[in-house]
């Protein structure tokens, strides 16, 4: 009787997780139907972009998308989806890109997952066969996925992943549309050796891949600036007490200080700053959050940061991007969704540049990007098809973002 | 700068201090260790801040608060521990591991995964003596810690139910064959520290944020601190607390400050390792 | 009126009878012995006794009270002691803090007092130590008052288990294998101690042993216990000839 129950059980668990992720490939598509128009599979001949022996009038481009929309990033993998509906929605209520395309969006859950990811994407390439897809999730799936693309020779575009091995596999269907850390580095020392003309800098960095990766590139860049890096110290994530890096900062006095971290262990840093009267300014990256002000309170006074998206922009597109954002989706939101709005419409920009839908004919002309002007900055890829921006530095003044002069 | 790095591992310290006092208290009341313990201190945490959020001034929060967690921990004695064997160490031991599981995913529940903050309980400004600086806060913990270290020594040994506790720990039927009531003393010793707990939640929550993992490694660090003191002795965890914070200062400046936590329990194995009962803990041989 | 009447008792763990229909007298002042084969359930008697264990069926009375659902520490406090087979003493206390503690169960002081009654209180914690000694000294362990109980020998920790005992006042003193693991001449002090306590205490003693010989000497009855039944009661004389007991002991058909 105990051996039934048991194999029952067992039984009955096997074939729960098989609907588990059996239902990620059923989640909801936005519209039922058949295999798209348009051959998917790259004609041989017809590398041109322009002008190709398939000249095509027009139709439905395809556009996969990956993102968690369950699990432990599901929150942030919200951002993005809203991020890329609201660019979908309006090309298609615009008509179409160019006037041709309408896209059809298929969403899929990969669940943060590196082996639901190699499946979503299977399913997106080859058997909805998309034009090109967008991959929004942990560095760690991307890494998986993007076989998957390269086999299919799909373009994929990444608006939300950071590591920097991503650009590093030699695959050319992958673009990464998530700004990186040179960005920042490059606008940091723009303005500390420019406006704030400074030459010494401490730097506290989280003692991860994130911070040391920033502290890398500042220390690669540093000649090229003319910026001396007095010290260096790195701090676990959870940390609460800075006093002892802090305390030895204040007696080395350098120009500014460096800060790779988030939110939570730099706000205990400003308010220890002010309790041990450190005044040096404190610059970086990583921690532009609502939560800055919301936690740091008074101590973030007067602290600046880079980034590629701030509503501090007056720019008219930022602004009716937000308000519009803030009306539909009634939550507040980080960089990532810009990005992958920014994301759709470079896509869009190549494609009417291509005047193809072809999966080559896309990952030619994405190559061949020039200044793109989105939300996220003035954009180019280089040739590892990462893609730099121009960043922004922005002052917490007042408990708001406005940009440094 | 040395002497300052030492003054600045004062502020870990007294944090250190007060949780391995509660720790060393549990163990000297009941002869084991509470799992639950840094998981009660952020839940009180949580009820405090929830009380002073409500619109209570933030005194009646702070008196408030440890009322709460005492009867939570009166219940949790009551209805989940007692149901135990209590002769099985090993069954409530993983039973407060069990209970700190449900502590923990209840907190994200009620009040979500985010951080909060918390008004500060002492001055911002920094006393400077000499060419050194040291924070209120730091003083201000240490005096508690002091404090409750004098009155948890009185309290177990004069008055009649901290003896009782005490020897309810050392041979729960020895102690009943003294006329002592063992469930009593457990049902009592789970307020207390609970309530103890409270103040420690209390007092870490300016620094910490409170939020549902503020005392996660904190507490491992309060077990640490009562071993390196002596598991058992009260002013032992409070020595302890003290040198492990001011340990981690150092090495943090003089070796790296990523590796703090690495040579805080490389010390605590030496240490150990020279004086197996700790440093206050008494060196005597058990006859077998 | 007797001091303990255990009345057709029982006990039963799952599906194992370990006492069954087990009943027993004890008049005020006797010394009495409870013997028996190993595993016979002497022991389990005693914690049903002490309230250690429910009882499966019947019931004890002690004094005149019911002690049903009376728990094992109000059961001190009604006046009956018990010494156990492995020794429960708080071995990292002090001889003298572990026959003090006995006392504290009819003492009262708590936080407030210590604060506010201060005088009270000190007064009543040195007439407590000065009993203490007085105790200890009786039992000729004086000396070793400030000595941690842990690291005794083995035959003074018997005779401070018993001096714990003793410092709970009680009528009824339960002993259970007091004599385990001394030597003869231990067992000899044994005997004078408990016959002299029993006069200085005004106490009733019940024993559980296994040395025969001691129990023959110092016992006015004894009951003899197998399988968990009542097997033979009388004098020792008369139970030293019952068959039954023989058997017991020493198997069928081996005869004396």
């Amino acid at each position: 009787m105990k051996k039934k129950i048991f194999s029952a059980l067992t039984l009955t668990m096997g074939l729960s997780l098989t609907a588990c992720s059996g239902g990620a490939s059923s989640a909801p598509t936005t519209a039922a139907g058949s295999a798209p128009a348009q051959e998917a599979a790259p004609a041989a001949g017809s590398e041109k972009s322009e002008g190709g022996a398939e000249a095509q009038e027009g139709g439905e481009l395809v556009l996969g998308f990956a993102v968690p929309l369950t699990g432990t990033s599901a929150a942030g993998g919200e951002i993005v989806r809203n991020g890329v509906q609201m660019a979908v929605d309006e090309i298609n209520e615009a008509g179409g890109i160019d006037g041709k395309w309408t896209i059809r969006l298929i969403t899929e859950d990969n669940q943060n997952d590196p082996s639901t990811s190699v499946n979503v994407m299977e399913k997106l390439c080859n058997q909805d066969n998309a034009n090109v897809v967008i991959s929004s999730t942990a560095s760690s799936c991307c890494l998986a996925d993007m076989e998957v693309t390269r086999a299919a020779r799909c373009p994929e575009l990444a608006p939300a992943s950071t590591a920097a091995s991503l650009t590093e596999q030699g695959n050319e269907y992958f673009f990464r549309t998530a700004v990186t850390d040179s960005s920042n580095v490059v606008c940091l020392y723009d303005y500390f050796t420019g406006a704030m003309n400074g030459s010494r800098i401490a730097v506290l960095y989280e003692s991860n891949d994130f911070g040391n990766g920033g502290y890398q590139l500042l220390q690669d860049y540093a000649g090229q600036y003319n910026v001396e890096i007095i010290d260096a110290q790195a701090y676990n994530v959870g940390d609460v007490d800075f006093s002892v890096q802090l305390t030895q900062f204040k007696e080395e006095a350098p120009d500014a200080i460096f800060v790779w971290g988030h939110y939570e262990e730099v706000t205990i840093m400003c308010k220890q700053m002010a309790q041990y009267e450190v005044e040096i300014p404190v610059m970086g990256t990583g921690y532009n959050s609502p939560y800055l002000t919301e936690m740091g309170g008074e101590f973030v006074e007067g602290i600046m940061l880079s980034t590629c998206y701030t509503t501090a922009d007056p720019d008219e597109k930022v602004q009716a991007f937000d308000a519009k954002y803030t009306e539909l989706y009634k939550a507040s939101y980080d960089q990532n969704a810009p990005q992958a709005y920014d994301t759709v419409y470079m896509i869009a920009d190549a494609v009417t540049r291509a005047q193809s839908i072809d999966r080559e004919a896309i990952q030619k002309a994405l190559t061949e990007m020039k200044d793109f002007d989105g939300l996220t900055g003035v954009m180019n890829f280089d040739n590892t098809n990462n893609v730099s921006k121009t960043c922004k530095m922005i002052k917490i003044e007042n408990g708001q973002q406005v940009l440094c002069d | 700068m040395f002497i300052q790095q030492l003054l600045n591992g004062l502020t870990m310290g007294s944090i250190y201090a007060l949780l391995a006092v509660g720790v060393s208290m549990i163990y000297k009341a009941m002869g084991m260790m509470n799992f639950a313990h840094g998981d009660t201190i952020m839940l009180s945490a949580f009820f405090c801040l929830t009380i002073y959020s409500a619109g209570l001034p933030l005194w009646a929060a702070i008196l408030i608060a440890p009322f709460i967690s005492a009867a939570l921990g009166l219940c949790l004695e009551r209805f989940v521990y007692r149901k135990l064997e209590y002769g099985s160490f090993s069954n409530l031991l993983i039973a407060t591991v069990g209970v700190s599981f449900i502590m923990k995913n209840s907190a994200v529940g009620i009040w979500g995964a985010q951080k909060h903050n918390f008004p500060a309980l002492f001055s911002m400004k920094p006393i400077h003596i000499g060419s050194f600086t040291i924070l209120p806060q730091c003083i201000g913990m240490l005096a508690i810690a002091a404090f409750f270290v004098g009155v948890l020594q009185l309290f177990f040994y004069k008055t009649k139910i901290g003896k009782c506790m005490r020897a309810a720990a050392s041979n729960a039927e020895g102690a009943t064959m003294m006329g002592i009531n063992v469930s009593f003393t457990r049902f009592l010793t789970f307020g207390i520290s609970a309530a103890f707990a409270a103040v420690a939640g209390i007092l870490m929550s300016p620094i910490f944020y409170v939020s549902t993992t503020m005392a996660t490694n904190v507490a491992t660090k309060g077990f640490a601190a009562a071993i390196l003191g002596g598991f058992g002795s009260i002013t032992g965890g409070f020595v302890g607390g003290l040198i492990l914070g001011i340990i981690e200062a150092i090495g943090g400046a003089y070796i790296a400050t990523a590796y703090k936590d690495v040579i805080s329990f490389v010390v605590l194995i030496l240490v150990l390792y020279f004086c197996p009962n700790g440093l206050l803990g008494k060196k005597t041989e058990q006859k077998m | 009126m007797a001091l303990l009447k255990l009345d057709h008792i029982s006990k039963t763990f799952g599906g194992l009878n370990a006492v069954s229909d087990f009943s027993m007298e004890i008049q005020q002042g006797q010394v009495c012995a409870l013997i028996g084969p190993n595993g016979a359930g002497k022991t389990t008697v005693f914690n049903m006794i002490t309230g250690v264990y429910q009882l499966s069926g019947g019931s004890i009375s002690f004094d005149g009270k019911d002690l049903k659902g009376v728990a094992p520490h109000d059961i001190v406090k009604l006046g009956i002691a018990r010494t156990y087979q492995n020794i429960r003493l708080f071995k990292k206390a002090t001889a003298l803090e572990n026959v003090m503690t006995g006392f504290h169960c009819r003492t009262k002081a708590n936080m407030f007092s210590i604060v506010f009654q201060r005088k009270k209180t000190l007064e009543e914690d040195a007439r407590i130590r000065a009993e203490s000694e007085r105790i200890l000294d009786y039992l000729g362990m004086l000396d070793k008052k400030d000595e941690q109980a842990g690291s005794l020998p083995y035959g003074h920790q018997r005779l401070l288990e018993i001096a714990r005992a003793l410092a709970t006042q009680p009528k009824l003193l339960l002993l259970d294998e007091p004599a385990a693991g001394m030597n003869s001449d231990e067992k000899k002090e044994l005997i004078a101690i408990i016959q002299k306590i029993r006069k200085d205490f005004d106490l009733t003693v019940l024993l559980v042993e296994h040395d025969m010989e001691l129990v023959m000497n110092i016992s006015e009855f004894i009951t003899v216990l197998n399988y968990g039944a009542r097997i033979a009661h009388g004098t020792p004389s008369e139970v030293q000839k019952n068959e039954l007991v023989i058997e017991a002991y020493l198997g069928k058909g081996k005869g004396k």
